[in-house]
């Protein structure tokens, strides 16, 4: 699977509103000042937290949506010489 | 969306597409996109300056998750409305595209309202589609620094007032203006202003069409919301084939041809480069530059305007006029879509009208289930926690029943800030032996001060011990 422009364009833009809806829900459910992580309150403040969730929604996505790319593209080339049916 | 003739068409998605000089345009519909583009950056960079009661009248608050939307302030358990007004504005477009097409593509996309503001730029520093493919081939000179140059500085300059202003309808903009002033905006939004500056720079002054071809998930599923009766920008093929060049004096029927001069026109002002005379494409925005383009050289030609115009499928094989597209606009489809749309709008309205301005929430305290006080009474203590989403200071009275004798013996009185929570300990005590061991149900009912058609009644247990 070749990467160009186009294909990391149209793999980013929808993992970023993916990102920011994902980043909206948790946020909303949860008040960053209140997480404790492993027994311990982190102390980052509250647009740190949404910066940082947004980034990291961002990243997973992007992630996920590659590794699709990437296998389908593999499937649709074996699919080729013994197509599945 | 398929070609007219039906043909595959092998497109790339490997290699580097050409880059499009889209040559400007004058017209109807070029005078509705720059109307269209000052009409909603107005609002863009107005409304984040607008005052309302005292404080920014649209302001998505997150240091303090709370957002404010003119008269209402919506805090966190609101979020059921955000999602219906998206709800509704998904809506609507769905229902707009169903009748006009792309126009949201063509004259409200903030990509395509940032691609025009820049190519104007763009314009005035290199010049018209020949200028600028001949600046970029020439080598670099003073004169292709000084334009390209004084292009991107006001590339950056909108770039970055654009981040600014996103940025100030998350943290108050009056506040961010003095902390840019003085060069001292938190990390976090400096971050995202030179983060949204770069991204508005980017995608206006170089992704352009390509966002719209290869990167928009909207402009590949719009399409299951046309159908033959939409509105679509449209080559009359009938009318214009067979295409060919000819003097103006000539007459096209003695040459055979139809009234396409084949002037390429109409596919120099395309902003995605595609052909319009080759049918419907998914690449096209409904911008209407080449409709423009079209018509004036229908206008030179002395041939009726409209070769290339806002039409439907079925009108165009049909022949049908204005009046028989507008009989036909409506269909069951766009009913059914402004049923649904006037549901929610109505719904929403509703709710927003019928939303209290006050919440409550009722803790019992955990450490002190029920205790015997002054040997006379069983007391037991709550924690309410008030929230207060009107924008005045109120107090509000809390009173109980449920239990014969109940009163309330501190706490009873709850002072809340303008849209803010405030929390009291409130104690309730009835006379010992008044009623059997065990849990009874009782109600609060906590009523403002000022209007007593504000109130909340909160459901609880009171405990009696053996």
């Amino acid at each position: 699977m070749k990467f160009n422009a186009a294909t990391w364009g149209a793999v980013l833009w929808p993992a970023f509103l993916g990102a920011a809806l994902a980043d909206a829900i948790l946020f909303t459910l949860i008040d960053p000042e209140t997480i404790v992580l492993f027994g311990v309150h982190p102390g980052v403040s509250r647009p740190a937290a949404y910066t940082v969730g947004f980034f990291g929604f961002w990243c997973i996505i992007v992630a996920a949506s590659v590794t699709t790319l990437w296998l389908h593209a593999d499937n649709a080339e074996k699919s080729k010489y013994a197509p599945l049916r | 969306m398929s070609n007219v003739a039906g043909e595959t068409k092998v497109v790339s998605l490997y290699q580097s597409q050409k880059k499009i000089y889209a040559k400007s345009v004058v017209g109807r519909f070029a005078n509705l996109r720059v109307f269209m583009v000052f009409f909603t950056q107005a609002i863009f960079y107005g409304l984040a300056w607008l005052p309302w009661n005292g404080r920014q009248a649209v302001l998505f608050d997150l240091n303090a998750r709370k957002f404010y939307i003119f008269d209402w302030v919506f805090w966190p358990q609101d979020v059921l409305y955000l999602t219906f007004i998206l709800i509704v504005s998904a809506y609507a477009l769905f229902f707009v595209t169903a009748i006009a097409g792309r126009v949201f593509c063509g004259y409200a996309c903030p990509q395509t309202v940032y691609t025009e503001i820049f190519m104007w730029i763009e314009n005035k520093f290199e010049g018209d589609r020949g200028a600028r493919i001949k600046l970029d081939q020439s080598p670099m000179s003073a004169n292709k620094l000084w334009r390209k140059g004084g292009k991107h500085f006001f590339w950056v300059l909108i770039g970055l007032w654009t981040g600014f202003t996103f940025v100030g309808y998350f943290t108050p903009i009056h506040t961010l203006m003095h902390e840019v002033l003085s060069l001292s905006t938190g990390p976090w939004e400096t971050f995202w202003i030179f983060f949204y500056a770069f991204a508005t720079w980017g995608n206006a002054g170089f992704m352009r069409e390509q966002v719209c071809k290869y990167m928009c998930p909207y402009a590949r599923f719009q399409s299951v919301m046309f159908d033959r009766d939409t509105m679509i920008v449209t080559y009359d093929q009938a009318r214009g084939e067979p295409r060919g060049g000819r003097k103006k004096s000539a007459d096209p029927a003695a040459l055979n041809l139809g009234s396409c001069v084949d002037c390429s026109l109409c596919v120099q002002v395309c902003p995605t480069g595609i052909d319009i005379r080759q049918g419907l494409q998914y690449e096209c925005i409904g911008c209407s530059a080449c409709i423009d383009v079209c018509d004036t050289v229908m206008d030179k030609m002395s041939y009726p305007r409209g070769l290339i115009r806002y039409s439907t499928e079925n009108a165009l094989e049909k022949h049908w006029d204005m009046a028989a597209i507008r009989t036909h606009m409506l269909r069951p489809r766009i009913i059914v879509y402004f049923s649904v749309l006037m549901l929610l709008v109505g719904g929403l309205a509703a709710s927003l009208i019928l939303r209290s301005p006050l919440k409550v929430d009722v803790i019992r305290d955990q450490r002190v289930l029920a205790r015997e006080v002054e040997g006379r009474y069983i007391e037991n203590i709550y924690k309410l926690n008030v929230m207060n989403t009107a924008e005045r200071a109120q107090r509000f009275l809390v009173t109980v029943d449920g239990l014969p004798d109940a009163e309330i013996n501190r706490g009873g009185l709850i002072s809340a800030e303008p849209a803010s929570t405030a929390a009291s300990s409130v104690a309730v005590r009835i006379p010992v032996d008044a009623v059997k061991p065990g849990s009874h149900t009782i109600h609060f009912k906590v009523q403002s001060e000022l209007d007593a058609a504000v109130s909340v009644t909160e459901k609880t247990v009171f405990l009696v011990p053996r």
